[in-house]
C-alpha cells in the first residue's frame, strides 16, 4: 500500500476555502451587506414610525463550519442568516420581510437581488460573470416558543407555498462544529472536503444530480471515524486520510436502502439522512430515486477506486487513480522512472517488491 | 577519484547535503517521491560503484524503529545483491541505490509484518541468547515425542524417532564422543501464524508461548498436549513448527532450562509461570531434513534406481543422482579402489590407499554427504547376481548400466528387456571424443544390443571401425584402461543424469540417445579415425529420439515376437 498521506494533505490545501477570517475580501463584502441591511431596516421602520427591530446575523453554510472548498465554477457561495427580533405571528406573509431585504439591497449589485424559496440572493459579478453570491435566509421568532422560523417562499408563490418553517441554524452549526475535536476534527474536515470535491468532479451540476453538500456533511458527522496508522520508522501514529475516507464512503453507501420505483418499475437505492435539528428533513429529498441510485453507484465506484489505489505499492500509481475522482488538484508524485535514471538489469531487484 | 559531493549535489531528491567526518561520508535529507522526508547518512566505499553506498537513518529515535530492513544502528538493508547487476555509471548507481531505499521506506505498515516473516531466519538468529541446533526427520505427526542429541544438556540435534532417522544419526554426522541422547516434543502449530517474529532481546515469555500454542494449534493437538505427563525435569526441549505469513513452515526450538529449584510438576510449554523456574532459550534450527533439497531448487525422488558399474563414470553418476535428490539407490560393482584407478574416480586417491570395495566406500561417502539417500551395495558380479536371483530388475524403477564392458552390458540388456523396467546405458569414448547415454523404455523401438551392427560395431559410436582396441596398458594384463580424462567421466555422468531427470519427470519417453561431442585431435593423433556420426554431428550435446530396432537383434527380437 503506497503512502500518500502527504498527497492527500496537499490536495486539501489546494481545494480548501478558508473561513471568513482568512478571506478579507469576502469578509468585507459580508460586512457591507450586514451594515446595509441594518441601516435599511432601521430607516424603513423609522420611516413607518415603528420600533426598529434588533437584527442578528449568523454565519451559515460551509464558511461557518470551515468546510468550504473552492467551487469548480468559481461562484463562491456565502450564507448569512438574518434573524429579526420580530414574531412571525405578526407577519402572516412570510415573503414580506424577504421583500424588505431585497428592496434594501436593490441596486447594490449589477445583477438584481433575487428572492428564492429559502433566501434572498445577492449576486456579485466580475466582468459580467457571477463571481460569488450571498444567500440571506431570513428568520423570525415566535411568541409561543424560543425557536426560529425561516421565511419560506418566492415573491409570487401561492399562499400554500409561503410559510414559516421551523429552523435551527445555530444548532446545525453547533452539531457540525462539536462533532469532533483536535486532530480527529482536522481529519474530518479534510475528508468532508475530499467528498465535496469528488461531488463537483463526478456529478453533473444540472438539476439535483449532485448530492447536497450539507447531506454529505451531516452523514459524515455520524459516520466518520478518525483513522491513524503507525509509522514504524518514526515510531509514532500518523493520520491516515485514505483509510478514513474509504471507511466513510463505505459507511455512507451502507446507509442506502432498496426502494421500488413504480415509475421505472425497478428497485433503486435510496438514502435518507435527516437534518439533525428541526425540521429534521431528509437532506437528500430533492434528489429523485434515480439520482440517489446514481449517487450510490458513484460512491461504490469511488470506494473501488480508493481500494485499488490503496492496493498500489507505488505512490505515483495510487495518485494517478485518484485524480480521476478528485481532479487535477490531487497531486501525483513523479513516476519512479522519471526520477531515478537506472538501467534495466537482467536480474531486476525484486526483493522488497 | 569520484567527486562524491558533486555527484550527490546533482540529485534533487537530496536536500541539505553536507560532508561528514571524512570524504566518504555525507549527510542529507532524502525526499521521497511522496514528499516524505528522512534524514540520512551516506557512506561510500572506496570501491564504489562496485560496492553500493551504505545508507543509514539519522534524526530518528533508533530505539523506536520497528522495521524489518533497518537495523538497530539505523542502517538500511536495502538490497539483497545476489544475482543483481547495476550500472557502474556513478550517477545511475546513486539513482539505483535511492530507488531501492525509497521502495523500502515506502513499505506500508501492513506489509512490514510480512517482511518480518520473510526475514524469519535473520530475526531468530538475532535473538540475544539463542542457541543453534540441527533437525532431522520428515513427516512428523502434529504432536510426537522426538529424540534429541545433546552435549552437556545443550541441544545439538532434534531427530524424529524412527528407523531411517536413527540410521542417519548413526552415520556419525556429529563427530563428538560426549553426546547424550534425550527426549523432546515436536508440536505443529497448524494455524497460520500471523503475529510478530521475536527479535533481538525480546523473546517470548512463557505466557506468550502458552498463548501462541493455544492460538495456533488445532483442538486435537491441544488436547494431546494437555494429556502429556506433568513432570519435574532439569531440561525440557520442544521443537515447534510454525506456518509463517509467507506460507513457509519453519521450526523453532525451545529449551526450558531450570534455574530455580521447584518441587512442582509441570508441562512447561503450557505453563504461563514457567519462566519463574526456567530460562527459556530459543534455538535456531538448521534443518537437515528434506526441505534442504527444496532450498536448492531440487526435489526428492523415491524412485528405486539400480546403478550397475561404479567406476569413474558410475561413481560420478551416483554422486549426481544423490545430489539431484534420489533417495533409494542400489549399486553393484565387484571392484576395489586402488591408487591407480582412484584419480578419476569420484572417491579420490585418499580412498584408493585403503583398498576398499568400491560399493561400500561409496555407500559410506554418499550417505554421509546426503543424509536422505540410502545406498544399498552389492560387491559382486552383475551376471552372477542376475543368475542367482539376487537382483531382479522388476524391483526397480530405473536401471543405469555403466559397466564399461559392452559384452556384459549386452547380457544385462537381454535380462532387462524381458521386464518393463526402463534402462539407461552410459559409456565414454576414448581420448575425449565424447560420451553417450541411451534410454531404452520402449522395446518396440529396439534395445541396447540393436545399436551393434552385426553384433559388433556400435552404430552411435564416435570412433570409426578399428581393428585396434582403444585401451592402454601400463602394468600388464590386469592394468589395461580406456584412456579418457576425469572430466570426460563427469561430462558423461552429467548427460546421463540429465537424461534420468528428463525421463523421471516425464519430459521424454520411448528410446532416447543423448551424446556429448568432444575434441578429436588426441584420438586422431593416436592414428584412429572418427565415425561418420561424429563428423556429421554439429552440436556439442545432442539428444534425440531413436529407433534402432532390427529384426535380427539377438537381444530384443524375440521379445517383440
Amino acid at each position: 500500500m503506497a503512502k500518500i498521506q502527504k498527497q492527500f494533505e496537499e490536495f486539501h490545501d489546494n481545494i480548501k476555502l478558508g473561513r471568513f477570517e482568512e478571506n478579507a475580501t469576502l469578509r468585507e463584502k459580508r460586512d457591507i451587506i450586514i451594515n446595509k441591511i441594518k441601516d435599511g431596516i432601521k430607516k424603513k421602520f423609522e420611516d413607518e414610525g415603528k420600533k426598529v427591530p434588533t437584527l442578528e446575523f449568523i454565519d451559515q453554510g460551509s464558511y461557518a463550519v470551515d468546510l468550504g472548498i473552492n467551487p469548480e465554477d468559481g461562484d463562491f457561495d456565502i450564507d448569512e442568516g438574518v434573524i429579526f427580533d420580530l414574531y412571525k405571528e405578526d407577519y402572516s406573509d412570510s415573503v414580506e420581510p424577504k421583500k424588505w431585504v431585497r428592496d434594501i439591497m436593490d441596486g447594490h449589485t449589477k445583477i438584481p437581488a433575487k428572492i428564492k424559496k429559502p433566501c434572498v440572493t445577492i449576486t456579485y459579478s466580475l466582468d459580467n460573470e457571477p463571481a460569488y453570491h450571498v444567500d440571506l435566509p431570513i428568520y423570525f421568532k415566535s411568541i409561543y416558543d424560543n425557536r426560529l422560523y425561516l421565511a419560506w417562499g418566492k415573491e409570487f408563490s401561492s399562499e400554500e407555498n409561503k410559510k414559516w418553517e421551523v429552523a435551527d441554524p445555530k444548532g446545525l452549526n453547533n452539531h457540525i462544529n462539536n462533532a469532533f475535536t483536535g486532530d480527529a476534527k482536522k481529519q474530518f474536515k479534510r475528508v468532508v472536503r475530499y467528498l465535496k470535491k469528488w461531488k463537483d468532479i463526478c456529478f453533473s451540476s444540472e438539476g439535483n444530480e449532485r448530492p447536497a453538500s450539507i447531506g454529505i456533511t451531516i452523514a459524515a458527522t455520524d459516520l466518520f471515524n478518525y483513522e491513524q496508522k503507525y509509522n514504524s520508522i518514526k515510531g509514532k501514529y500518523e493520520d491516515d486520510d485514505m483509510a478514513a475516507l474509504s471507511n466513510l464512503v463505505w459507511n455512507i453507501s451502507a446507509c442506502f436502502t432498496d426502494k421500488w420505483d413504480s415509475d421505472r418499475q425497478e428497485w433503486l437505492k435510496t438514502i435518507k439522512v435527516s437534518l439533525p435539528v428541526e425540521p429534521y428533513s431528509n437532506l437528500f429529498e430533492k434528489m429523485s430515486n434515480l439520482q440517489m441510485n446514481n449517487f450510490y453507484n458513484e460512491l461504490n465506484e469511488l470506494y473501488d477506486a480508493l481500494q485499488e489505489a490503496a492496493g498500489k505499492d507505488d505512490a505515483h500509481d495510487a495518485c494517478e487513480i485518484l485524480t480521476k475522482y478528485f481532479g487535477v488538484e490531487f497531486p501525483v508524485p513523479p513516476a519512479t522512472e522519471n526520477r531515478y535514471q537506472t538501467q534495466k538489469s537482467s536480474a531486476p531487484s525484486t526483493n522488497f517488491a | 577519484m569520484i567527486n562524491f559531493t558533486e555527484l550527490l549535489k546533482q540529485k534533487e531528491y537530496l536536500k541539505n547535503l553536507h560532508e561528514g567526518e571524512n570524504c566518504f561520508t555525507f549527510y542529507a535529507n532524502f525526499i521521497l517521491r511522496n514528499k516524505e522526508e528522512y534524514q540520512i547518512k551516506i557512506e561510500f566505499n572506496e570501491h564504489f560503484p562496485s560496492y553500493l553506498p551504505e545508507i543509514s537513518l539519522t534524526g530518528v529515535d533508533l530505539k523506536n524503529i520497528d522495521h524489518p530492513h533497518i537495523d538497530r544502528e539505523g542502517k538500511i538493508c536495502f538490497l539483497d545483491i545476489k544475482g543483481l547487476v547495476w550500472s557502474h555509471e556513478p550517477s545511475k548507481c546513486i539513482d539505483f541505490t535511492f530507488e531501492q531505499i525509497e521502495k523500502l521506506l515506502s513499505l506500508d505498515q501492513c506489509k512490514l509484518r510480512y517482511e518480518y516473516h520473510k526475514e524469519y531466519d535473520f530475526f531468530i538468529l538475532s535473538l540475544y541468547n539463542r542457541e543453534l541446533a540441527f533437525s532431522l526427520g520428515d513427516n512428523l505427526d502434529d504432536l510426537e515425542e522426538i529424540n534429541l542429541v545433546t552435549k552437556k544438556s545443550r541441544p545439538i540435534c532434534f531427530a524424529k524417532n524412527d528407523e531411517s532417522t536413527k540410521d542417519i544419526l548413526s552415520r556419525k554426522l556429529f563427530d563428538d564422543n560426549n553426546l547424550i541422547n534425550a527426549n523432546g516434543i515436536f508440536v505443529r502449530l497448524s494455524e497460520p501464524y500471523h503475529a510478530d517474529i521475536p527479535r533481538y532481546n525480546a523473546f517470548w515469555s512463557s505466557k506468550d508461548i502458552v498463548s501462541i500454542v493455544k492460538t495456533y494449534s488445532t483442538e486435537e493437538v491441544k488436547s494431546k498436549l494437555y494429556s502429556l505427563p506433568y513432570s519435574n525435569k532439569q531440561n525440557y526441549y520442544y521443537l515447534v513448527e510454525l506456518t509463517l505469513l509467507t506460507g513457509r513452515q519453519v521450526l523453532l526450538g525451545l529449551w526450558y532450562r531450570r534455574i530455580t529449584k521447584t518441587d512442582s510438576r509441570t508441562i512447561p510449554l503450557l505453563d504461563s509461570d514457567a519462566d519463574n523456574y526456567y530460562k527459556i532459550i530459543p534455538i535456531y534450527i538448521q534443518r537437515m531434513d528434506k526441505t534442504l533439497v527444496d532450498r536448492t531448487g531440487g526435489q526428492l525422488f523415491n524412485d528405486k534406481v539400480l546403478l550397475i558399474g561404479c567406476g569413474s563414470l558410475g561413481s560420478n553418476i551416483l554422486f549426481l543422482l544423490a545430489q539431484a535428490g534420489f533417495t533409494n539407490i542400489t549399486i553393484i560393482d565387484n571392484d576395489k579402489i586402488y591408487p591407480e584407478n582412484a584419480c578419476r574416480h569420484f572417491l579420490g586417491v585418499n580412498y584408493g590407499t585403503k583398498g576398499l570395495e568400491k560399493v561400500k566406500a561409496l555407500k559410506t561417502e554418499i550417505e554421509l554427504r546426503y543424509p536422505f539417500t540410502r545406498v544399498r551395495p552389492y560387491n559382486d558380479d552383475i551376471l552372477k547376481l542376475i543368475s542367482d536371483g539376487t537382483v531382479t530388475f522388476e524391483d526397480y524403477d530405473l536401471v543405469i548400466v555403466a559397466i564399461g564392458n559392452p559384452n556384459i552390458e549386452k547380457m544385462v540388456n537381454r535380462t532387462i528387456i524381458q521386464t518393463n523396467t526402463p534402462s539407461i546405458y552410459s559409456w565414454i569414448e576414448p581420448y575425449g571424443l565424447g560420451g553417450h547415454s541411451l534410454l531404452i523404455s520402449d522395446s518396440n523401438q529396439g534395445c541396447y544390443e540393436c545399436i551393434f551392427r552385426n553384433g559388433l560395431f556400435n552404430e552411435v559410436s564416435f570412433a570409426a571401425v578399428s581393428d585396434e582396441p582403444y585401451i592402454k596398458n601400463n602394468t600388464g594384463c590386469g592394468g589395461s584402461f580406456t584412456p579418457y580424462g576425469n572430466i570426460d567421466a563427469m561430462q558423461s555422468a552429467l548427460v546421463t543424469v540429465r537424461l534420468v531427470l528428463s525421463y523421471i519427470n516425464n519430459k521424454v519417453s520411448g528410446n532416447m540417445l543423448a551424446s556429448w561431442k568432444g575434441d578429436c585431435s588426441n584420438f586422431i593423433s593416436e592414428g584412429f579415425e572418427t565415425s561418420q556420426r561424429y563428423n556429421q554431428l554439429n552440436n556439442a550435446i545432442s539428444m534425440e529420439s531413436v529407433n534402432f530396432s532390427r529384426s535380427d537383434c539377438s537381444g530384443c527380437s524375440k521379445e517383440r515376437e
